[in-house]
């Protein structure tokens, strides 16, 4: 089997067959003789291509594949409050046209079954955000506590990667402020438990990369995305 | 056959090709063709330039091949022309393209300047079950040479062809498509060509296409126009079809083939990508329940018009969050805010979206912004509120539409809400959201089916069931009063809670918590989607056996009923030569088996 | 979904044929222009649980006290003493780990590091060193006089500076904390 897709896989085999292809399914297309006309032309073809498109988010100059901030600690390490950890983000167009892309950012926590807890502060949960007006604008329409929106304001050519549009994190210290507790006496000693709300809360960071076709881009991203954007000379504008 | 083989070659090299860079929404292309003194129909440039172009394409271009006719001999010429699509960007192997529309325009302009159109349509391809695909179904009148224009000597004639791909319809499965189109002349000094062609225009001055008795020519089955009768009997009726079938399909087989060798090569790179996507889907939470009540936080729910449409308040079916706020801006966006976590809201976009005058396209439903390439069906029209989330309406070009039929009932079959008529393209998978009724509740506040042709078997059945309903029972005994004498056995102690069937008062009471559950099964709250093709179609052959194996071979059955259907279809050269095609494969196989054995044998030997 | 198990099987035949039959497929699913997207998500768990033990023992007019950490993570300690105008009082620790803060606490100048279960299954838990506090009667007191004594103890999770050290107790945020103490009197 290995060696079949071996032979399939090879460049020479992919050009035999689609000429092989092509002329049987020109042959195939022949629909009659043409006996009555005398003087015929070449054959006038105009062939038609539409190229794929993609794109990929980029964690700490590494392509990521569903799982963000895999690695953020190391085995073993407590995350530390207040620390800023590096965790910079970009997008990379690993399409074959170009493209506009914008990004979303959802932060929020989930309990132990991973439901969301809407009490919690999404703000505590604090990616720094960069080259903010620059590169990347904020969708202010679409701005709430948990969800950021951000568009590249420039077409990103195939193969090509966005400037950051975050560099750090940081969970607040202030999330072990909020706490409750019990103490118990007995004797000479005291214990005293206490309680935090985020305690066992888990923290997550949501990142959706949105890419659109370059042609015709303002009406794609309208009918794609629902947004109405100004595209001028490759440069998008947030209506 | 030697000038064909150029056409083959350029084909074979499309996706060869690396993409130009091109930024151009608009393609022209410009080409002349002269019948010469001595008799020959020439072009300015070589056979190879000219079919060299492979146009990069995205959705919602268009491309328009300009060829110019000229008549340098020293006699008349009579003037023909055949136009073919050779491969509709559907039929390229491995894509799963389908539905898209395209705008299709030929055109020919004489020498005075009269522009005739010989075949126009906006509606292209669409959603619909023809037997020729996509592009296709616009040149079926066009392959045979139809005559253009008797061009004395030094006159010209223009031949304009424009093709234009449907950005609204034509997403993803188009991408890595390819698709030829091909055209010919033929002249002819010899024969005189009697017909006479009359030009008739309509009131607005557009020109109506007349057979040669003056008849209006009627819109064909396509949606386009073309002037069949105009075409030149050109050759007899050959038997080769058995033959063309065969070379078709092994054609196809071929492609394939190259296609398979292309993505082998692609598949280490697309690894990574079909991972992350797999990681994308399984983090979907799974978020249906309902949490904790939230203490301020909100969320909100966008719902954007798109391109085709206008929104307005009437989107919102249902608020089942009191606190929540609707409103429109611009009639683009349909803004739902103050939504708590868990909460629920119907929208409807047949009632609540207006399309533009005239609009070809239709309301298909609603996604979610941005999503495509892993939304194999719609958002459901009822959204538990989950967080920030935008939607966009998602538009279809019409084709075979087909009335569904959406009822609202309760397990006796009465109807509890009045039926909804809805159209929608045979082949296409609506979801419709339920209609709240106070006190019952819905096997599912969404339904999913196919449409089939039948519009009697295109029914959504919402079931609804009756919410039982709680009665919080406290005695208060005013001060001052005897308590009234209360009969022993029927008190009831303080803060009893009783379920009492509302229109059942003769029914016995009893009394709800621990012993409800051993008394009656409470009512398991709706699914939030539930796909009524999977209800009504078991899997062919499924036996119900519960094992792996029985499973498998139901699943077996099913794709060769899958296939059997559309082989059912073909016609019969076709089976034919798929046929061949087989009996070639197990020849193939059948040599390879005996080469390995006597390979085998060899090295036994020795 | 359970039909694309099946394919690798069926092989390249079944699928080729499948392929070429793809020309009579029905109507699909159609979406509007090359779009795509790509989502990535993650997150930790927060682990703030934190159990401490306080023992107090009250000896010759002196409080000594020590606080052992019995949760995982580490914290920061501080105590501070409340009495009544009558008495005054005197902090002292043998080894000089508790350090006067500037708001009247005395910080343990180091966090207390979090239980650790060994191989064995014995868990040690980190104690602080004892913090003394000598309740100094008036001079003027008589015998059998009592001076009501609060001590009140703090602990909260070790906080980081964005570089990742911890912060000095003293700079670390307090202001929330619940305050817990205990109520001791000496007499005289």
């Amino acid at each position: 089997m290995k060696k079949l897709k071996k032979l399939i896989a090879s460049p020479v085999t992919t050009i035999a067959a689609f000429a092989v292809a092509a002329g049987l399914l020109l042959f195939s297309s022949i629909g009659g003789a043409r006996a009555a006309l005398t003087y015929f032309s070449d054959d006038y073809a105009a062939n038609i291509q539409l190229h794929e498109i993609g794109v990929t988010l980029v964690e700490n100059g590494a392509p990521v594949e569903g799982e963000l901030l895999k690695g953020l600690l190391a085995e073993g390490e407590e995350l530390k409050l207040g620390k800023a950890y590096q965790e910079q983000l970009n997008v990379y167009n690993s399409g074959v046209i170009n493209e506009y892309v914008r990004v979303s950012i959802h932060k929020y926590w989930v309990d132990r079954e991973g439901e969301k807890i809407p009490s919690l502060s999404p703000e505590l949960i604090g990616l720094n955000l960069v080259n903010l007006g620059t590169d990347w604008l904020v969708d202010q329409e679409a701005t709430t506590k948990e969800r950021t929106v951000l568009y590249y304001n420039k077409l990103l050519a195939s193969q090509s990667e966005t400037p950051l549009f975050a560099d750090k994190l940081t969970i607040d210290g202030s999330i072990a402020d909020r706490v409750g507790e019990t103490r118990e006496t007995s004797g000479g000693y005291t214990t005293i438990t206490v309680t935090y709300e985020y305690d066992g809360a888990r923290f997550c960071i949501e990142a959706k990369v949105d890419g659109v076709q370059e042609h015709n881009a303002q009406d794609a991203i309208w009918s794609a995305w629902g947004r109405r954007v100004t595209i001028d000379d490759g440069v998008l504008r947030l209506n | 056959m030697r000038k064909r083989l150029l056409t083959l070659v350029l084909l074979a090299g499309t996706l060869i090709c690396a993409p130009a860079a091109a930024r151009a929404e608009t393609l022209a292309s410009e080409r002349n063709i002269s019948f010469t003194s001595d008799n020959k129909l020439s072009e300015d440039r070589s056979a190879a330039d000219m079919n060299n172009a492979v146009y990069d394409l995205q959705p919602g271009d268009d491309i328009t091949i300009t060829l110019n006719l000229k008549n340098d001999n020293a006699s008349a010429a009579n003037w023909y022309m055949t136009n073919e699509v050779l491969q509709s960007l559907e039929e390229t192997a491995g894509s799963g393209a389908s539905g898209g529309a395209y705008e299709y325009e030929l055109a020919y302009t004489d020498p005075a300047g009269a522009r005739e159109i010989l075949f126009t349509s906006d509606t292209v391809g669409g959603e619909n079950n023809s037997s020729r695909v996509g592009l296709k179904a616009a040149t079926s009148g066009l392959e045979d040479f139809l005559y253009l224009d008797t061009l004395s000597p030094g006159q010209r004639g223009v031949i304009t062809l424009r093709v234009a791909l449907d950005g609204e319809t034509q997403g993803n499965d188009y991408q890595n498509t390819l698709a030829s189109l091909q055209m010919n002349f033929a002249v002819d000094t010899t024969t005189v060509n009697n017909q006479t062609v009359t030009r008739v225009v309509d009131e607005n001055g557009t020109p109506i296409l007349v057979d040669d008795s003056g008849n209006p020519v009627e819109v064909d089955e396509d949606g386009g126009s073309s002037a069949r009768t105009r075409i030149v009997r050109t050759g007899d009726e050959n038997d080769l079809l058995p033959y063309i079938a065969a070379a078709g399909v092994s054609g196809l087989l071929l492609l394939f083939l190259a296609i398979l060798g292309i993505k082998e090569r692609k598949k280490a790179k697309n690894a990574v990508k079909a991972l992350s996507l797999a990681l994308a889907l399984s983090l979907a939470w799974g978020m249906s329940g309902r949490a904790q009540a939230a203490e301020d936080y909100t969320y909100t729910l966008r719902l954007y018009a798109g391109a085709q449409g206008t929104i307005d308040a009437s989107v919102v079916q249902r608020l089942s969050d009191a606190g929540a706020t609707v409103s429109i801006e611009d009639g683009e966006v349909c803004v739902v805010s103050g939504l708590h976590y868990g909460e629920q809201v119907v929208f409807d976009i047949q009632r609540g979206v207006a399309l533009q005058e005239g609009s070809k396209y239709y309301r298909k439903g609603f996604r979610v912004s941005g999503e495509d390439t892993n939304s194999n069906r719609l958002a459901n029209p009822s959204v538990t509120v989950n967080g920030d989330t935008d939607y966009v309406v998602a538009y279809g070009i019409q084709g075979e539409t087909v009335a569904y039929t959406v009822t609202y009932r309760d397990t006796e079959g009465n109807e509890l809400y009045p039926s909804a008529v809805y159209y929608g393209n045979v082949g296409d998978m609506p979801v419709v959201a339920y209609q709240y009724i106070e006190g019952w509740q819905p096997q599912a506040y969404n339904l999913g089916k196919t449409l089939v042709a039948d519009a009697s078997q295109n029914v959504f059945d919402f079931i609804y069931t009756r919410i039982p309903t709680v009665v919080n029972t406290n005695t208060v005994v005013v001060p001052g009063q005897p308590a009234a004498p209360q009969e022993p056995g029927a008190q009831e102690p303080e803060g009893v809670t009783v379920v009492e069937p509302e229109e059942e008062p003769e029914a016995p009471i009893e009394p709800v918590g621990e012993e409800i559950e051993e008394d009656e099964t409470p009512l398991a709250p709706p699914d939030d989607y539930r796909n009524l093709d999977e209800e009504e179609t078991p899997l062919g052959g499924y036996d119900g056996g519960e094992d792996g194996d029985d499973d498998d071979k139901g699943i077996m059955t099913s794709i060769l009923d899958d296939i059997a259907t559309p082989l059912a279809v073909l016609p019969t050269p076709a089976k034919a030569g798929i046929l061949a095609v087989l009996a070639a494969l197990a020849g193939a196989g059948i040599w390879l088996i005996v080469a390995a054995r006597k390979k085998g044998k060899k090295e036994d030997e020795q | 979904m359970k039909r694309k198990k099946i394919l690798p099987a069926a092989g390249y035949a079944a699928a080729a044929l499948a392929a070429g039959l793809v020309l009579t497929a029905g109507a699909g699913e159609a979406w509007a222009y090359f779009t795509t997207y790509t989502s990535a998500s993650g997150g930790y768990a927060i682990d703030l649980s934190n159990e401490t033990r306080i023992v107090e023992e009250y000896s010759n007019h002196t409080k000594r006290l020590v606080v052992s950490n019995d949760g995982t993570r580490p914290v920061y300690v501080r105590a501070r003493a409340f009495s009544g105008s009558q008495c005054a009082l005197a902090y002292s620790s043998e080894d000089g780990r508790w350090q006067a803060g500037n708001d009247g606490y005395y910080y343990f100048s180091e966090p207390l590091a979090g239980a650790v279960a060994g191989e064995d299954g014995t868990v040690s838990t980190a104690r602080t060193s004892e913090l003394l506090v000598q309740i100094e009667f008036p001079a003027d007191a008589e015998e059998g006089d009592e001076c009501n004594v609060v001590v009140v103890y703090e602990s909260i999770p070790v906080q980081y500076d964005t570089d990742g050290n911890a912060l000095a107790p003293q700079a670390a945020d307090w202001s929330v904390p619940l305050a817990s103490g205990s109520t001791e009197g000496g007499n005289d």
